[in-house]
């Protein structure tokens, strides 16, 4: 199995004759799967999507320009890596960017991990390269991402690849002191940059000394895997013992204050291990067939010798005839590792999740049109429904559409759930509603738990823009202008601010402000319905709020309060009823048989004709709710008819 | 091979060497040849953070600053009546000022003036001088270290707070203690034993270690088993006294400030260092009052400390009239030997000032007494309106009038709180956001002789844009002669120990228990 171990004459003929073709095979499959690997990261995951998720990836690292922002990092081991991780982070924010930082990554971690192999004379296990960029894949298709722990591998990776190269010449002479010398060396700066990731360089070169026969190396190499973090991190740094062992692992929740999502945290650890794993297997079998050849050598058996040779030739005289086939080698390995990675990508293909993360992600960047084009697909979630009402509302479809979506009462403004943060995409609704004091609070415990990404910062920008709070507003946009994604918006928002410091004439900000409630009603966290009132109460024009308290109470069932403000649609501008407040109203007269004033307008005849078929395919079931529930569902699955039956919504095929 | 070793450590002295030339080089040339015959610009120049016409102690980092004016090229000379004048030329607004200069020049002139003279050359070729800015350096230093609070300005859900300090002579900052060695806790008000920081104390919270206090001395670390909430050392280290606070946070829905917080319940007690124990009085712990940021007189023979009456009946809602809790000042005599207190005394009534009272922070010669101001409540980070103001206990003890007045060039129209005197009496360093709320940053004033407060610093810092940008908030910044010597894990260790000195509260509260931990970070933090 393995080159040296197993190193017949015959291989070496046949390994010398195709090096070169095998090795330019390789390359070209290389290239063509991390090509293949880019694209698919960049056109069927989208890993921005993970940048754009704030409030749903919690340990996303921002990263700032500037002495100010770099220099904590080199106060404790494992702080470079985790400043590197957050500049490639950035990175994230554009749709090829991601993709090519994960591509890079896991060639990196492939590349070194073949180096490593080849020169531990494991060449035979360089198909294990592969894991990375597989496991990488696996991990992204579930939109997480360990940005330190892969840059802390990819630091020790390339280290143990320097150091290999370095002893290798250096035991060629017999200089192993200057070996030792250079491994200590390396441990210091491998240890400052990447703190855990020391941990798998140290185990990596005794890996690689103990398959080279070295055992005091080895020995030496494992020792220091636990010294050097105690000596370097726990007495010179002074960070505490589980810092010093952990900062860079993917078991470290140090980047983020909300542990991140450990959905894939096993795969990331496994990764971790692969290596070392597949090294401790070529040793392992490389004491078994040096223990074989022994053991044959012994036997003098002769005839027992030569039946046992009978499998064994055969099998090798195959092996010798697959290897002089450099072609069908190459489609065979090709093709192996297509259906790994095609394995690998159909199995963590999560397309709920991903239509989820791109609701989050479209509704972050208020674009309503594709939020509904991909909501259907997206998990039937409380903030995805927020955020469809949001885009209802946009699109001016939330009072004839919202009843075709599912929907729940407390998804609207998700009110009960004020201290979740997961809820993230609540605090726009806030922001658009005028509850501005409220999103602010929000925004800002989001800055304390997920950091100061970038989405967060535009955000209280803004809120404390609207509040005409300039002096705080300019040092969101400092931060901003630092970061490479809002760079251009952040200077030209400090530059329209040192013409007009009130911005006046901006028509965002206008519009905000005049939605802005006034009243103060100190309060820990009032509810949803009686904020609405008193928006709507303060400024009759706010039509959002209207039409969120419309379909709080279409929601809730409360249709007396429902009719009571039907009268504010003149000053609103509204013509015709919207569908669902037609039906809503309808309803409302048939339970109560009460005549209702429609302020001059009529009821579609056909929203008559709707709750006459509804009432009558009722009936039909002898007024059995459970019985009727299909076909009413198939007929009026999209209706307050139904909603007000069934409590359901958006089920109509 | 030595001969390569030569050669290189050659190549390295010359580039060495070229630097420093090319850098030295660079900080001169490019200026006008004569001030004097440049045109005038008839003002003062803009500069931030805004250094201009302010007292500077004599021992503080360079007030490194930009130039706000148009230019493609700037020069600066900063001379005084004494010493060699620092001249600084280049293409960037950025200004700083090279510290072992600075040093020598703030030396030299001690108790007198310095100008900083600003020339800008436009894209035309044109220079222009600025009217000098003048400003006076202090005879009296500040001390040298400051310690400070940051965390992010929310802190509602412990998100990453430290306590750090400051070299003032320089901008050498280091970690004190850090809320992720203890599982995201947080970290409270510092306090030292007349400004050494080989006594102090600092409270913890952490749902996973449990409330505590910290008490130092001299790099004995122990855990005492309860919650210190404001707290004052008495002069002689024997006794600290402390607030316990049932702290409720609320928002606002509109306005500018959005969190507002108000004590339910609170009252005082005293930490007897030799015994281990708490204590409390009957006159500092009224069941129908709020007693909050006791203050120990320098000679320790009065506890100073804010009180509030309760005017309403359930303790565990926030009243309606939240917003006219105004609190008064009280003092009360004690004797620390025999461990007796006094008569209770009303220093000055929220009816008096129409004002709430709270902060109360003595002089360490025991002239001067600041406190803040603002509308209502005891929080006055959170009030706009908070302003300081001085009291003269000299004066007072003559005349027996408490006559108080506004440290008015200290004061912005943003809040102004968490003041904290020098040893020599002479610096108060300051909460303040009036450079952009919700981010407090510190400041530096000079207190002279007739109680008159100067215009203050920012504390400066190495890049003098670092402000413009940054996120997190300074808070509690308290003055201390030493630097605090007990490393970050040593505190991080003894809060983590499960043992502490177990000590019974002197007083269990209503609902909600005070000195409980609390079952949300959000319900009770405040900066």
């Amino acid at each position: 199995m393995l080159s040296r171990s197993g190193g017949s004459e015959e291989k070496a003929a046949v390994s010398a004759a195709s090096g070169f073709s095998a090795n330019l095979g390789s390359c070209v499959r290389s290239a063509i799967f991390f090509c293949a690997f880019y694209v698919y990261l960049w056109r069927v995951v989208d890993v921005r999507l993970i940048y754009y998720a704030a409030g749903m990836v919690s340990d996303f690292p921002a990263f700032f320009r500037g002495g100010a922002f770099f220099r904590p990092f080199l106060s404790y081991p494992g702080g470079l890596a985790e400043y590197l991780a957050a500049f490639l982070a950035q990175w994230f924010a554009f749709p090829w960017g991601g993709a090519l930082i994960v591509t890079l990554q896991a060639w990196l971690l492939a590349a070194c991990t073949g180096a490593v192999l080849d020169t531990a004379g494991a060449s035979d296990l360089r198909w294990v390269r592969f894991a990375f960029p597989i496991g990488l894949l696996a991990v992204c298709s579930h939109y997480t991402y360990p940005f330190v722990a892969v840059t802390a591998m990819s630091i020790a990776w390339t280290a143990t690849c320097l150091y290999i190269a370095i002893a290798s010449r250096l035991n060629e002479r017999g200089r192993h002191a200057e070996c030792m010398l250079a491994f200590g060396a390396l441990s210091i700066g491998v240890y400052y940059i990447a703190a855990g990731g020391y941990l798998l360089f140290a185990v990596l070169c005794a890996g690689y000394a103990l398959l080279q026969g070295r055992w005091r190396v080895g020995g030496a190499c494992l020792a220091s895997a636990v010294a050097v973090p105690y000596v370097l991190g726990v007495l010179v740094f002074r960070v505490s013992v589980e810092m010093a062992y952990t900062v860079g692992m993917p078991s470290s929740s140090r980047v983020g204050f909300a542990l991140p999502r450990d959905r894939l945290s096993g795969i990331s650890a496994a990764l971790v291990l692969v290596l070392p794993l597949t090294l401790g297997v070529a040793g392992l079998w490389r004491i078994a067939a040096h223990r074989r050849r022994h053991d044959v050598r012994e036997t003098e058996e002769e005839p027992r010798r030569a039946r046992r040779r009978g499998p064994a030739a055969l099998a090798r005289a195959i092996r010798v005839w697959y290897e002089r086939r450099g072609v069908l080698r190459w489609g065979l390995g090709s093709a192996v590792l297509l259906g790994a990675t095609a394995a690998a990508a159909f199995l963590s293909h999560d397309a709920v999740q991903k239509a989820t993360f791109q609701v989050h992600s479209y509704a972050c960047r208020r674009m309503w049109p594709e939020v509904l084009q991909v909501a259907r697909s997206a998990s039937r979630s409380y903030s995805t429904m927020n955020a469809v009402n949001r885009a209802l509302y946009h699109t001016g479809r939330l009072g004839s559409e919202m009843f075709a979506w599912p929907q729940h009462a407390d998804a609207l403004l998700l009110s009960g759930q004020d201290q979740d943060m997961t809820f993230w995409t609540k605090f726009d609704t806030q922001m658009d509603l005028g509850l501005i004091n409220a999103a602010q609070k929000n925004y800002t415990e989001c800055l304390e738990v997920y950091g100061p990404h970038p989405l967060i910062l535009e955000r209280l920008a803004l809120a404390n823009l609207v509040k005409g709070n300039a002096g705080g507003a300019r040092i969101y946009l400092g931060a901003l202008s630092k970061t490479r994604s809002h760079a251009r918006w952040a200077n030209d928002c400090i530059a329209r601010l040192e013409a007009d410091p009130t911005l006046a004439t901006d028509e965002r900000i206008v519009q905000w402000r005049s939605v802005c409630m006034k009243e103060d009603s100190p309060t820990i966290f009032a509810p949803g319905e009686g904020q609405l009132q008193t928006l709507l109460r303060e400024n009759g024009r706010n039509r959002m709020a209207f039409e969120y308290l419309m379909a709080t109470y279409m929601l809730n069932r409360q249709l007396d309060k429902f009719v009571a403000l039907l009268d504010r649609l003149d000053a609103l501008g509204y013509g015709a009823f919207p569908r669902h407040f037609e039906e809503a109203l309808l309803v409302y007269a048939y339970a109560t048989r009460r005549s209702v004033f429609l302020h001059g307008r009529q009821i579609d005849p056909q929203n008559r004709q709707r709750i006459e078929q509804f009432s009558q395919t009722l009936n039909r079931h002898n007024k059995d709710r459970q019985a009727a529930l299909r076909e009413l569902a198939a007929d009026h699955g999209d209706s307050y008819f139904f909603y007000n039956l069934y409590g359901l919504s958006g089920v109509k095929r | 091979m030595r001969r390569r070793l030569v050669h290189i450590t050659i190549l390295a002295a010359v580039l060495a060497v070229g630097v420093l030339g090319y850098g030295s080089y660079s900080r001169t040339r490019g200026h006008p040849d004569s001030l004097d015959a440049l045109a005038r610009a008839g003002r003062l120049p803009r500069i931030g953070p805004d250094y201009g016409g302010v007292v500077v102690p004599p021992n503080i980092a360079p007030l490194n600053f930009v130039v706000q004016e148009d230019g493609c090229r700037f020069y600066v000379r900063i001379s005084g009546e004494r010493g060699e004048a620092i001249k600084i030329a280049g293409r960037s607004d950025k200004v700083l000022i090279p510290e072992r200069p600075w040093r020598r020049l703030l030396e030299a002139n001690a108790g007198r003036s310095v100008r900083v003279e600003i020339c800008v050359q436009a894209d035309d070729g044109t220079w222009t001088r600025f009217d000098p800015i003048v400003n006076r350096i202090a005879a009296e230093p500040i001390d040298d270290v400051l310690v400070y609070r940051k965390l992010h300005p929310g802190a509602g859900a412990w998100g990453h707070i430290g306590i750090y300090q400051r070299d003032l002579r320089g901008f050498r900052e280091s970690l004190v203690l850090d809320n992720r060695s203890f599982g995201n806790g947080c970290v409270n008000c510092h306090t030292f034993c007349n400004h050494r920081p080989d006594t102090m104390l600092l409270s913890v919270r952490s749902s996973e270690y449990g409330s505590s206090a910290l008490l130092i001395e001299d790099g004995d670390v122990r855990k005492i088993g309860t919650r210190f909430t404001y707290t004052s050392w008495h002069s002689s280290g024997k006794v600290a006294a402390y607030s316990v606070n049932a702290v409720s946070q609320f928002f606002h829905s509109s306005g500018a400030e959005v969190r507002d917080v108000v004590d339910l319940a609170s009252y005082l007690a005293y930490y007897v260092v030799e015994e281990g124990v708490t204590k409390t009085a009957p006159d500092i712990a009224q069941k129908d009052r709020l007693e909050t940021y006791p203050a120990w007189s320098p000679d320790g023979r009065h506890l100073y400390f804010c009180s509030a009456p309760m005017t309403w009946s359930q303790r565990n809602v926030i009243p309606k009239d939240y917003d006219q809790i105004k609190y008064d000042l009280m003092r009360i005599a004690y004797d620390v030997e025999r461990d007796e207190w006094g008569p209770l005394e009303t220093v000055l009534t929220a009816e008096e000032t129409d004002r709430s009272i709270l902060l109360p922070r003595i002089s360490p010669d025991g002239r001067w007494l600041v406190f803040c101001m603002c509308d209502y409540g005891c929080f006055p980070v959170y009030r706009a309106d908070s302003d300081l103001y001085i009291i003269d206990l000299e004066a007072a003890a003559q005349t027996g009038r408490y006559e108080y007045h506004p440290l008015a060039a200290a004061n912005s129209d943003q809040s102004e709180s968490w003041h904290s005197w020098s040893s020599n009496s002479r610096w108060l360093a300051f909460s303040s956001k009036r450079d952009g709320a919700p981010f407090t940053r510190t400041y530096l004033a000079y207190v002279d002789a007739e109680g008159n407060a100067h215009k203050p610093i920012l504390l400066p810092q190495k890049d003098p844009t670092f402000y413009d940008s940054y996120l997190r908030t300074y808070s509690v910044p308290e003055l201390a002669t030493e630097p605090i010597r007990t490393t970050k894990e040593t505190l991080a260790r003894a809060i983590r120990r499960s043992e502490s000195i177990s000590v019974v509260p002197p007083i269990t509260m209503a609902t909600p228990e005070a000195g409980a931990t609390p079952p949300q970070p959000w319900m009770t933090e405040r900066e």
